[in-house]
């Protein structure tokens, strides 16, 4: 008998290691009990049921929605126009502008959110959608920055050149010859930034008071009891996060395949 | 009319391209032919635009564009890398230009239709760039530069990227387009095959400087300086002291190389000068020959059409080019002895 090689073996190990807790909640989430626990003991879709007619969770849902529906074409705008900035504009001190753009993707949460409270405060902001909104700018941008930066570098200048020499100001030259190129990085960005939106806890923790996100809806509940709500609102973000994923994953064949999509 | 003056470019301490003077007059093919990093290049970018050029101007139907920006100067480019958009389909990227100028979109069809006429690729219009071979990618670039009916083409190394029968192909076929549209067209390569067999005129450059401007036959036959001589086509570039006269002709000589030259008068006991190796003739040896100089073959290098055999003559090598007599031919042995006979239009004196 052949034995299954030890890579084989490793593979499946890491792959149960990294999805067996997502899959005990996407199961504990279609529970009809009162009370997480696993495996359950009668299923149904209860919980689904319970947090879209519940006003607390109705409400974080769709403030979430809504910061990251803003966040993201913000992100997008202000991280294309900084990528542009960088790969074109004059090199002193490109590098550390750079760095300062990204950094909120390094730095801890915990202390950009304690930075952002003080500057929200100062201002009068706090507990406003607008403070949760720019707060989630900072964190978002970065993530444009870093996937446009990166396909502007596989734009041919040739084709720039081209498009110049044949009428094309630069804005033309934008929108003809370096946006088609740059859009999947484009796209990837804007999801991304919506995806760290969406998630983001420790900023909206700080930022909001009454301002119920999801991330915060979730935790609030945890706060009190081990509801199996939480589990069905998990799976939810968990199920829209991996769509989100899959379609990043597709632009990036489109583009690895060379094939233009019209 | 296009015309450079004095263009020149420093980037900081270094000069890439210094005072380039150059007229290309209605319908004419002019090269600039040099080795890589000779200024060819940044001299193509300045006319283009793309380029600020340090001194000097750039003149288009007698009004002065150094300083205007590219897609404000009516040049046709095409690239080595043909630079088609890859998201949009050969007629989209024909029409480009003409959309860029908003003119109306039945004469933006009609124009797009006639220039893949042109270039034959009418059937290909719907086709994505990626869907072409090489050869037809370069026409598509060459469509949509000449669409905008440009007051000047500029090619930088159009053929670059293509195989050799394609090329000599493709030269054909543009030489006769640009013959047929009477465009001034300034043509950038490394390639001096291409160059002389394209040009109406060749402008040699070197180390950022044109070093010497003529049609092919001129810069071929009366080369001024040994860098033109041995990069356009190959040559023998011999120093001969002066050893005396006979008649109108200057004798040169050094060992046992002894060459007749028309040479204006001079009191220089050396000269430079310059012999193609097709002019340098063979004979089997006869002791009797009068003025026949002696050498040894050293090698012999067949490539079909013609064979190269490097000849010791005294301490000189001398290259002689034979094209291929056939069966019953004279082909000298290696080693063996044979007569050269150069005759004296065929020496050719340098200026430096």
């Amino acid at each position: 008998m052949k034995l299954p090689s030890l890579t084989l073996i490793a593979t499946l190990f890491i792959l149960v290691f990294l999805t067996a807790p997502l899959f005990i909640l996407i199961v504990q989430s279609f529970t009809a009990e009162a009370h997480l626990r696993f495996p359950p003991e009668s299923f149904g879709t209860r919980w689904y049921g319970y947090i879209f007619q519940s006003e607390p969770w109705r409400e974080a849902g769709l403030r979430s929605l809504l910061v990251a529906g803003i966040v993201a074409p913000g992100a997008l705008v202000i991280g294309t126009m900084a990528a542009l900035g960088l790969d074109r504009g004059p090199g002193f001190g490109r590098n550390g502008l750079y760095a300062l753009l990204i950094a909120p993707m390094v730095l801890p949460h915990l202390v950009l959110a304690l930075g952002m409270l003080h500057v929200a405060l100062s201002m009068g902001l706090e507990d406003t959608l607008l403070a949760i909104v720019l707060g989630h700018l900072t964190i978002a941008v970065p993530y444009v920055v870093v996937t446009v930066g990166a396909s502007l570098q596989s734009v041919d200048r040739m084709q720039e050149e081209a498009a110049r020499s044949l009428g094309a100001n630069d804005w033309n030259v934008f929108r003809h010859v370096i946006f088609p190129a740059i859009r999947p990085g484009v796209l990837g960005g804007a999801i991304f930034a919506f995806i760290a939106s969406f998630d983001e806890f420790i900023v909206t923790f700080f930022l909001a008071t009454f301002q119920n996100t999801l991330p915060l809806q979730i935790f609030s509940t945890l706060s009190f009891q081990v509801e199996p709500s939480i589990a069905a609102a998990s799976t939810l973000v968990l199920v829209g996060t991996a769509l989100l994923t899959a379609l990043i994953l597709t632009q990036g064949q489109v583009v690895a395949s060379g094939k233009i999509v019209k | 009319m296009i015309v450079l003056k004095s263009l020149t470019k420093r980037f900081g301490e270094v000069t890439a391209v210094r005072d380039v003077t150059l007229t290309v007059t209605p319908g004419e093919f002019v090269t600039l032919l040099g080795p890589s990093g000779c200024g060819k290049t940044t001299t193509l970018r300045m006319i283009a635009g793309f380029t600020a050029p340090t001194g000097g101007r750039v003149e288009m139907a007698g009004t002065d564009v150094t300083g205007r920006p590219p897609h404000r100067r009516e040049v046709g480019l095409v690239f080595q890398s043909y630079a088609l958009f890859p998201h949009m389909s050969v007629q989209d990227n024909v029409g480009f230009g003409l959309k860029m100028r908003k003119r109306p979109a039945e004469e933006v069809a009609r124009r797009v239709d006639e220039a893949l006429g042109l270039v034959k690729l009418a059937d290909f219009a719907d086709r994505y760039p990626s869907a072409l071979s090489g050869g037809q990618q370069q026409r598509v670039a060459l469509a949509r530069a000449l669409v905008i009916r440009p007051q000047l083409l500029l090619l930088d190394e159009p053929f670059g990227a293509l195989d050799k029968q394609l090329r000599d192909h493709m030269q054909i076929e543009l030489r006769t387009l640009q013959r047929q549209l009477a465009l001034p067209t300034i043509f950038v390569t490394h390639d001096q095959g291409e160059a002389l067999s394209m040009s109406d005129r060749v402008a040699i450059m070197n180390a950022g400087e044109v070093v010497q401007i003529g049609t092919p036959t001129e810069l071929y036959e009366r080369p001024r300086t040994a860098f033109v001589a041995t990069f356009l086509g190959r040559s023998n570039v011999l120093e001969l002291d002066v050893i005396g006269r006979e008649g109108p002709l200057t004798v040169l000589g050094r060992a046992g190389l002894r060459l007749h030259a028309t040479l204006p008068q001079s009191t220089a006991s050396t000269r430079r000068v310059m012999v193609r190796p097709e002019r340098v003739a063979m004979r089997p040896p006869d002791a009797g020959a009068p003025g026949a100089m002696t050498g040894t073959v050293r090698a012999a290098n067949y490539f079909g059409q013609s064979i190269d055999y490097p000849i010791e003559v005294g301490a000189e090598t001398v290259e002689a080019m034979s094209v291929n007599p056939g069966a019953g031919g004279f082909l000298p042995e290696i080693g063996a002895e044979v007569d050269l006979e150069i005759a004296s239009d065929a020496v050719w004196p340098l200026d430096d």
